[in-house]
């Protein structure tokens, strides 16, 4: 197997497992990185914290030591979500150490993402989870709320986890922000508001609905290349149409904006609803800057990116140069009514509307999407998996689109779902010239759906692969008779012992110690052995259905294509919350 | 009806009801090989049992300079038979507290491969977790 398509896991055996600088660690590294990100936003590791591992997070397999304050923090998730006991992941007894977290990695990082969606799926969000002791639940309450604190419904940055005593900010936001009426039973009683604190589209809807202010458009300016900030005063400067090329606008509706922006300016004080078009924005993957409530320039990149993307879905099949009302209408959602300056007028309430019709669909009907994407690829490309893996598994073009995290810590990517293939096959035009190699590596090409495709698919491809692999161990071990090694720490003279134990088919075993041993090395190799032992259920049967997954497969698929159905069964059980993988993926 | 039963598996049956553990401790090299495997490089290390111990016929003999440390054969009646080498210095004395662990490892990993491969049998209920998606 080709280096790119691996997932480093233990090689050395050694309590701390041993992971080595080489191209095979990426995806391993993917996944710490998704980690990290996520222990961060539920406050499980502090923004410092976040900050150092930013700075070093090149080393961090070289020098496991950078992981140990990450660690902490998961061995602080894990034991506050009781899905992990519950579903026998971490079992009675078991510590989330390094060795364990490294184990299940992609389990844990794909299911502390759960919490942070967008997308109206966290529906254990509820009134039920205010009461009690902190859980990732009210630490995803408290997330939401800083993403959405503004002057108007201030939330304090140091609040970790949600409590009594910051209701009255969630009642406040929810009457004077959304307009939602509480009754008799307030926030409990209020299944709109919960709803709406998990989902974009529910938030950005409300809110648009309740204040009509928002319904003004937005004028900004973005300094063009070289040229300093200067202040511009909207109200003086020269404001026009662009100049009309052939049917590329909608001329009347241009019109009638720039007069509505003369009429509304300076009365656009909301940042709530700039803040709600950044998460929209950020979980389609056009958007990669902070969730600020600044419209600066990566807000600006991001929605004329988002329009370049939407224009050429809109205008499938067009002949070239020509563009259909619905184009037009797109084209007119942002308008650059004086180039000299760079000022722009977004029409943010139809930019709601159109990205409020993006609906990341649920897990079920995604189902369908993803036969009809791998179909639609097969018709249109002579080599699709071929493409997906040369292009998919080593993130050509799209590197550029990660956030430069040094320089900005606030900065994130959203990590994509599958509900969103639903978009990616709309946009499927773009993802075919992407894979044929035809499209420049810039956020206008690649941002949006190429862009989320490859991270959803990468996504998948880190969970299934590094579980398998890490599965596939405890079959060699317990049944194909593969030697189980501890690679001791090294010594004074720098060497390291290794201790072996072999399990037969028929389970007689044979373990070896090596002379010189230290006094508490053959602690060491019994502690990995029950570890093993205390696992192989787990591993082994998850593995064993995705060796029959191979079986079934009637025609060779490309690894991506695998790596996607191996991710998807396993992703099941964490989703549906079931222990047995067996039953999840059957 | 099933096959008539033949020699090997009987002998495979044999092995399953008896599980012999051994533990043993001497001077051993491991080689770090490198291998090419696909377009990676990559070290791995090599500890050949072949070249340390032989099993025929469920007897293990032990083909190098090794000190057997302690040895335990285990029926399926639970009849155990524990041999521990005598003379044993304190470091070797922790490997015999490993031994053990190694018996209680592969009796579970037997018990649940066993219990894996077993006929799926269903007394009374579905038995079925889970439902339809």
């Amino acid at each position: 197997m080709p280096a790119r398509y691996r997932v480093a896991y233990p090689t050395g055996y050694g309590v701390y497992a041993n992971a080595t600088n080489s191209p095979e660690t990426e995806h391993i590294r993917g996944l710490w990185h998704e980690l990290v990100q996520h222990l961060t936003d539920l406050r499980y590791l502090s923004v410092g914290e976040f900050i150092a591992y930013r700075q070093r997070h090149g080393q961090i397999l070289e020098k496991p030591v950078l992981l140990e304050p990450v660690i902490a923090a998961t061995r602080r998730y894990v034991l506050e979500d009781k899905w992990f006991s519950q579903s026998g992941l971490l079992q009675t007894g078991a510590t989330a150490d390094f060795y364990w977290v490294h184990q299940h990695l992609a389990a844990v990082t794909e299911r502390i993402g759960t919490y942070l969606t967008w997308d109206g799926s966290l529906e254990a969000l509820n009134a039920d989870v205010l009461s009690g002791e902190a859980d990732p639940l009210k630490r995803s309450l408290a997330y939401r709320l800083r993403m959405l604190s503004t002057p108007e419904f201030p939330f304090p940055e140091k609040i970790k986890v949600f409590g009594q005593t910051h209701l009255p900010l969630l009642e406040t936001f929810a009457s004077r922000g959304l307009g939602l009426r509480l009754g008799k039973r307030g926030l409990a009683g209020s299944r709109v508001l919960w709803r709406a604190v998990t989902d974009v589209n529910e938030l950005l809807q409300r809110r648009a609905r309740h204040n009509k202010k928002l319904d003004a458009p937005l004028l900004y300016r973005i300094p063009p290349a070289g040229e300093s900030e200067i202040t511009v005063d909207f109200e003086t400067a020269n404001l026009a149409l662009p100049k009309p090329r052939v049917n590329y606008f909608n001329q009347s509706r241009s019109k009638s904006l720039l007069k509505e922006a003369r009429r509304w300016e300076g009365q656009r004080t909301d940042d709530l609803s700039t803040r709600l078009l950044q998460i929209k924005l950020w979980q389609i993957n056009f958007y990669v800057g902070a969730i600020d409530g600044d419209w600066g320039e990566m807000s600006h990149r991001a929605l004329t990116a988002f329009i370049t993307e939407q224009s050429e879905i809109e205008g499938e099949g067009n002949e070239l140069g020509t563009f259909n009302l619905r184009q037009r209408n797109v084209h007119s959602l942002l308008l650059p009514v004086n180039r000299e300056l760079g000022i722009y007028l977004a029409d943010f309430k139809r930019l709601t509307k159109q990205l409020t019709d993006i609906v990341l669909v649920a897990e079920r009907v995604a189902e369908d999407e993803e036969a009809k994407l791998f179909s639609t690829l097969g018709t249109k490309l002579t080599a699709p998996n071929g493409a997906l893996d040369r292009k998919v598994l080593a993130e050509v073009d799209v590197n550029g689109l990660y956030p430069p995290w040094r320089e900005n810590h606030r900065r994130r990517v959203a990590y994509t779902r599958k509900g969103f293939l639903g978009r990616v096959l709309r946009g499927i035009g773009r993802v075919v010239r992407w894979l044929k190699n035809k499209v420049s590596a810039v956020l206008d090409e690649v941002g949006g759906v190429v862009f989320g495709l490859v991270k959803l698919l990468l996504g998948r491809v880190r969970t299934g692969i590094q579980r398998f692999f890490n599965g596939f161990r405890y079959l060699g071990t317990f049944l194909l008779g593969k030697p189980l090694y501890t690679v001791m720490p090294p010594n004074q003279e720098g060497t390291q012992l290794v201790f072996a134990t072999k399990f037969q088919l028929d389970f007689d075993a044979i373990s070896v110690a090596p002379a010189g041993f230290q006094p508490e090395d053959p602690a060491r190799h019994a502690a990995h052995i029950r570890r093993m032992i205390r696992d192989m259920d787990y591993f082994i049967d998850t593995t064993i259905e995705v060796v029959r997954i191979i079986a079934r497969l009637t025609n060779p698929r490309g690894w991506v294509w695998f790596a996607w159905q191996i991710g998807k069964a396993l992703i099941k059980v964490l989703v549906r919350r079931q222990p047995n993988a067996a039953t999840a993926i059957a | 009806m099933g096959s008539p039963l033949n020699p090997s598996r009987m002998s495979f049956i044999k092995d399953l009801i008896t599980l012999d553990v051994v533990t043993v401790t001497g001077q051993i090299n491991v080689k770090k090989k490198s291998t090419t495997d696909g377009d990676a490089e990559q070290e791995a290390t090599v500890f050949s049992f072949d070249e340390l111990f032989s099993n025929k016929k469920g007897k293990i003999t032990i083909k190098a300079d090794l000190r057997v440390i302690a040895a335990s054969r285990i029926k399926v009646d639970q009849d155990t038979f524990t041999f521990v080498a005598d003379q044993l210095d304190e470091p070797d004395k922790d490997l015999v507290a490993l031994h053990m662990q190694s018996v209680d490892a592969a009796r579970e990993a037997r018990a649940n491969i066993i219990a894996k491969l077993k006929p799926n049998i269903n007394i009374g209920g579905s038995g079925e977790a889970g439902g339809e998606e």
